[in-house]
């Protein structure tokens, strides 16, 4: 199969950035797509030009570390799928690509594909544990959690923190992130004490990083490779009115 | 070099509890005054960082991805194994110390395993209380499931997704620690050097993968907790970040390499389709429960996989090993793979696959049932290969997984090197020459939770090592060499890209020290590596600068070092004429061909000492006793 | 003002707005009922007096604040996504109604004014001509017909405003279209206020939002139904 791509290139955050064309020539269908850039790459290599520069590590759909727009869509055309975990038979031959890194005021560009987004850090930071020092706990099983509470805490904690939400959504907003974080530890017995200051903490945070407002498009929702549901941010929701009534 | 293990003596059972009470301890007021340098944060460094922060010390940690909640432990899917005996079926600390001394292939120190054991059930507890979602039952209590190599179920998890649930509780207790002020994260900071001066390691030289500025860091000790080496063989499932660098640059600096050889190769991976192929998905072993694999009788034989009838299929794995059938162990099933494909009746893309048949299972149980158990894996097998597992058999194929090699470690987990302590997958310490199923998760939080915390406060308390800081002549001739390795790099401008050399060396490495080694194979290897090595000075060409972030450079760097590990590998596994779990030589079988130990002359840790760019590394010898755990066959038949 | 509560503001006034849509709508249906009793709603309504003035006041807040809330929000939002945005923007896993809120929301603002200037303002038709008013000052005497007079000269009848205006087909366009706009501001609007009140439960998002939906274009389309009607005499005469 053969593609035309077309890539934002951008030195260094202070760059001005601008699409250069590439043709990926004679790729497998059964390659993945960073396999099919592994190819561009090596060619612009040999050819003793620097390499498109893009984040990816596991290469398994779980590290959370690639993410790109591919025409328009985070982490491609396919639902619940990485970057990583799209493969070239789910494009047209000929077609043409147009690669962007993830756009939001919160996530400053570090170099082509590749973007900082150190802000999801900072927001766990702020609040997304459970505070229980090393030697601290009791035996796993004195505090039972309800079954259908533990199941939904893992689907919520499933999240890999790619940012695809943000990227995707219209106000790069960071709630799906923040409310899978807040809904994880909300829902089981363990986060309980920490309830209320947690999810304070962390909306504060997520605003002072410059993230958009929900305006709950579902978007995000759409594109989230692991599936994380916008009903974590209506929980979130109301654990924030709850904290702000009991705070 | 006298390598001594520094394990206590005494009942196995009593031995951690007397350690710990003998140690020396860090008054809480003095620990704020040292300074700790964690390299790496999957489980054993973030959890190793969350907890020196707990107990006061100061922590930097360093990882090369953009956040420390990437490394990849995250990966790891089944696990994580624990003596709690919740079930009530006979489990003890002693009983998952015997299972993983004996899947170990008695190559591990028993001492070291039983604390392993023992520790097994506070990480438990400890990730229970962070907020890790484990499965559990309708009561509310925790959920188990069995595990290859061990007949209790002890196997705690999450979903598939065990690695992540319990990294992300790690990494969620470092960032509480970061809060508190006890933890400072330089993410995409790669480590390119130990720093040891005054006979310790006092600090790590990194390179800021944005700014491309060289760094140093001073400390009062260095904890590497960098992960294995698997991408030595560019095809694997580890991440393709994971490299050997930091324990290379250790090992340089006087560590001790231990075990090279040993290398974990998983038999049920989604075969490599082009050369295109970047990384290899591992399938979880649970399929082999419903699934019979088998091959063509006939080499060559180019029917669709339905379109051959019974009579000409070769289930090997039941005919070979009719009491454990599909379910034989890791090493075993992947070597019966290769066999099969060397004798030309592999499937799929060159020959490189064996089939993993659901027909029979569908049969019996219908899709609906296999779908309750594996909707997720027969998934991922559609994305990956755009074939229905359901329709028609799945092709799997072994692939490197785990090293059970490493940096040479005490009991305090202390290398060769005073003052630098090596954690998780990047030691050698826990696992012998083969590791179960979901005891790598354990391994790597028991070392960061629960012992580090002990072992380095003795250490800084008996240390008599002066405050070193970053102004010492041998931080500079660090930074001047990491300095000069990486100008040295870029001014190559040869015709040839650092991934065609990884691909070389990976090739040659699987075909000569992979799932069968002999010492014809490794002899040629260890004249093939020097030649691809000295090519690769002579013609690599890396685009760009050291000025900024430049992708090529990084994996320049981590190939360079690949080029060096792989010969001291192909040493090690020449030097070890026996065979035994994730090492074996084609001259040392049974007459089933099955490995065979020389517990004589191999019953001891193989730890590799650098003497200098032009000198034969030296091969200490740490004998092995074993007191509790005798010396046996392990026998799947 | 955290997003959070700044949300919870769009969602309340929203939600408050929408009573107000549903209560004008019922009211409006009066329209079918014939002129008199259209009428006598109407003049049971400016009977309230300063009651009147309040619910206006009222409704002019719950407006202003959801305009204010959602300039700022909408600001804040576009400032988020920076400058660069990105060149293939068409296929957005979002509904246009939700991406364009502010868009609509401003179409409905304007048609406001419009709307209150026209029935509010609008100059009411007399249902008594000069030569009506001598004709019952005949027969019925002189106070009769002054009352008569001052009574429907004081309120005018505003189903003759309806009637007149509504006959005019470029007003008829104008109300269909943006009914059609409003329609869609609300579609996503209704669930959008439940969701950010977090009263979506996992089980009600899926049950909750077609009843949303439905409730919007509901409401939409019995306001448009109106000038349609009267402009074709179905059922408003």
């Amino acid at each position: 199969m053969n593609f035309t791509l077309n890539v934002w290139r951008q030195k260094n955050a202070n760059d001005q950035g601008r699409f250069e064309t590439y043709q990926a020539k004679n790729i497998s269908p059964e390659a993945s797509f960073l396999e099919m850039l592994d190819v561009v790459n090596n060619e612009l290599e040999a050819e003793g030009k620097e390499p498109i520069a893009f984040d990816h590590d596991c290469r398994e759909g779980i590290c959370g570390a690639c993410g790109m727009m591919i025409s328009g869509r985070a982490h491609g055309p396919r639902a619940a799928t990485t970057t990583c975990q799209l493969y070239m038979r789910n494009f047209q031959d000929g077609e043409t690509l147009t690669l962007e890194p993830w756009r939001a005021k919160a996530f400053p560009l570090v170099r082509d594909l590749v973007v900082d987004r150190s802000a999801f850090d900072r927001i766990i930071q702020a609040g997304g544990f459970i505070s229980v020092n090393t030697g601290n706990a009791a035996d796993a099983n004195a505090l039972p959690v309800p079954k259908d509470n533990a199941e939904l805490a893992m689907d919520a904690a499933a999240c890999i923190g790619c940012g695809a939400c943000v990227a995707a959504c219209k106000n790069a907003s960071a709630m799906l992130f923040v409310s899978a974080k807040v809904s994880h530890l909300a829902l089981l017995p363990q986060g309980d004490a920490e309830r209320v200051r947690r999810t304070l903490n962390m909306v504060k945070t997520m605003d002072e990083a410059g993230f958009g407002n929900c305006s709950n498009t579902g978007a995000c929702e759409a594109e989230c490779p692991k599936s994380i549901s916008i009903s974590n941010i209506a929980r979130l929701n109301r654990e924030y009115a709850r904290a702000k009534l009991l705070s | 070099m006298e390598l001594k293990s520094n394990c206590p003596g005494g009942p196995i059972e009593k031995r951690w509890e007397d350690y710990k009470f003998h140690m020396k301890l860090v008054n809480p007021a003095n620990k704020r005054k040292y300074t700790i340098i964690v390299v790496g944060t999957g489980l054993a460094g973030a959890s190793a960082a969350a907890t020196l922060g707990e107990l006061g010390y100061n922590v930097l940690s360093f990882c090369y991805q953009d956040s420390p909640r990437r490394a990849h432990s995250i990966a790891a899917q089944g696990g994580i194994n624990a003596a709690k005996n919740y079930q009530n079926d006979g489990d003890s600390a002693y009983r998952l110390f015997y299972d993983t001394v004996k899947g170990g292939e008695w190559r591990a120190r028993e001492s070291n395993v039983y604390r392993l054991a023992e520790i097994s059930v506070n990480i438990i507890d400890q990730c229970a209380a962070q907020g890790v979602p484990f499965a559990r039952e309708y009561g509310g209590l925790l959920a188990n499931r069995s595990f290859g190599g061990a007949l209790v179920s002890r196997t705690f998890y999450a979903r598939g997704q065990t690695g992540q649930q319990l990294l992300l509780g790690a990494y969620q207790a470092m960032m509480r620690q970061v809060t508190a002020g006890k933890v400072k994260v330089f993410s995409r900071h790669e480590m390119l050097d130990l720093v040891v001066a005054d006979g310790a390691a006092r600090g790590i030289v990194t390179r800021d993968m944005v700014s491309g500025k060289i760094e140093r860091f001073a400390g009062d000790a260095v904890l590497l907790c960098t992960g294995g080496y698997g991408n030595l063989y560019y095809l694997s499932t580890n991440a393709k970040g994971c490299n050997v660098t930091s324990i290379w640059r250790a090992y340089k600096h006087g560590a001790c390499m231990a075990n090279p050889c040993y290398t974990q190769i998983h038999p049920t991976c989604i075969p490599v389709s082009g050369d295109y192929q970047s990384k290899l998905t591992l399938m979880s072993e649970s399929l082999r429960n419903d699934g019979r694999v088998w091959v063509p009788k006939t080499a060559g034989d180019k029917r669709a996989a339905n379109e051959i009838p019974d009579a000409e299929r070769d289930y090997y794995l039941e005919r070979k090993y009719p009491t454990y059938g599909n379910l034989a162990p890791r090493d075993i099933a992947s070597r019966a793979a290769k066999e099969q494909c060397d004798a030309g009746r592999g499937v799929g893309p060159g020959g490189k696959g064996v089939y993993l048949d659901f027909r029979d299972a569908l049969k019996a149980q219908g899709q609906k049932k296999l779908e309750e158990k594996y909707k997720e894996l027969f998934e991922m097998y559609h994305n990956i290969t755009n074939e229905d597992g359901y329709k028609q058999p799945m092709r799997i194929y072994p692939a490197v997984h785990y090293t059970m090699g490493g940096l040479w470690v005490d009991y305090n987990l202390m290398s060769s090197v005073p003052g630098c302590f090596v954690l998780g997958e990047a030691n050698f310490s826990d696992h012998g020459a083969n590791r179960l199923g979901a005891s790598a998760l354990m391994q790597g939080l028991a070392d960061g939770y629960f012992i580090i915390p002990y072992t380095l406060g003795h250490y800084l308390a008996s240390s008599k090592h002066p405050k070193v800081d970053a102004n010492h002549a041998a931080f500079k001739d660090a930074e001047d060499a990491v300095t000069g390795k990486l100008k040295k790099l870029l001014a190559i401008k040869g015709k040839r890209t650092v991934d065609s050399f990884h691909k070389e060396l990976g090739l040659l490495m699987w075909e000569h020290c992979g799932m069968a080694r002999t010492e014809k194979s490794l002899t040629e290897l260890l004249q093939k590596i020097p030649a691809l090595r000295e090519e690769f000075w002579k013609n690599l060409n890396v685009p760009g600068s050291d000025a900024d972030l430049n992708q090529a450079l990084e994996r320049a760097g981590r190939v360079a070092d690949f080029l060096e590990f792989g010969e001291l590998t192909a040493r090690d596994a020449l030097e070890r004429k026996e065979s035994c779990g994730g090492h074996f030589r084609v001259e040392y079988q049974t007459e089933e061909g099955e490995c065979k130990r020389d517990d004589d002359n191999f019953c001891h840790v193989a730890a590799w000492e650098y003497k200098g760019e032009d000198q034969k590394p030296v091969r200490n010898v740490e004998p092995l006793e074993f007191k509790y755990v005798e010396l046996g066959v392990r026998s799947y038949k | 003002m955290s997003s959070i509560l700044k949300k919870f503001l769009m969602a309340l006034t929203g939600l408050a707005l929408v009573g107000f849509l549903i209560a004008h709508l019922g009211g409006n249906l009066y329209l079918f009922l014939g002129r008199d009793h259209f009428d006598g709603y109407a003049k049971k309504l400016e009977e309230m007096g300063p009651l009147l003035i309040l619910a206006e006041i009222v409704l002019a807040g719950l407006f202003l604040t959801h305009l204010f809330m959602a300039l700022k929000l909408t600001g804040e939002n576009q400032t988020a996504r920076g400058a660069q945005g990105y060149a293939d923007n068409s296929k957005n896993q979002s509904t246009p109604a939700s991406r364009w809120m502010w868009i609509t929301g401003l179409f409905v603002m304007m048609f406001l004014v419009v709307h209150i200037k026209m029935f509010k303002f609008g100059e009411r038709e007399k249902p008594i001509t000069a030569k009506g008013e001598e004709i019952i000052k005949a027969f019925n005497g002189e106070e009769a017909a002054k009352q008569f007079a001052r009574e429907s000269g004081e309120h005018g009848s505003l189903y003759g405003l309806v009637q007149k205006e509504f006959k005019r087909p470029a007003v008829v366009g104008f109300y269909v279209v943006l009914m059609l706009v409003l329609g869609a501001h609300l579609s996503h609007g209704i669930a959008s206020a439940f969701q950010s009140l977090g009263v979506l439960r996992p089980g009600w998002l899926q049950c909750l939002k077609p009843w949303c939906v439905a409730l919007a274009w509901l409401i939409a389309l019995g306001f448009a139904l109106l000038p349609v009607c009267t402009f074709f005499g179905i059922g408003i005469n």
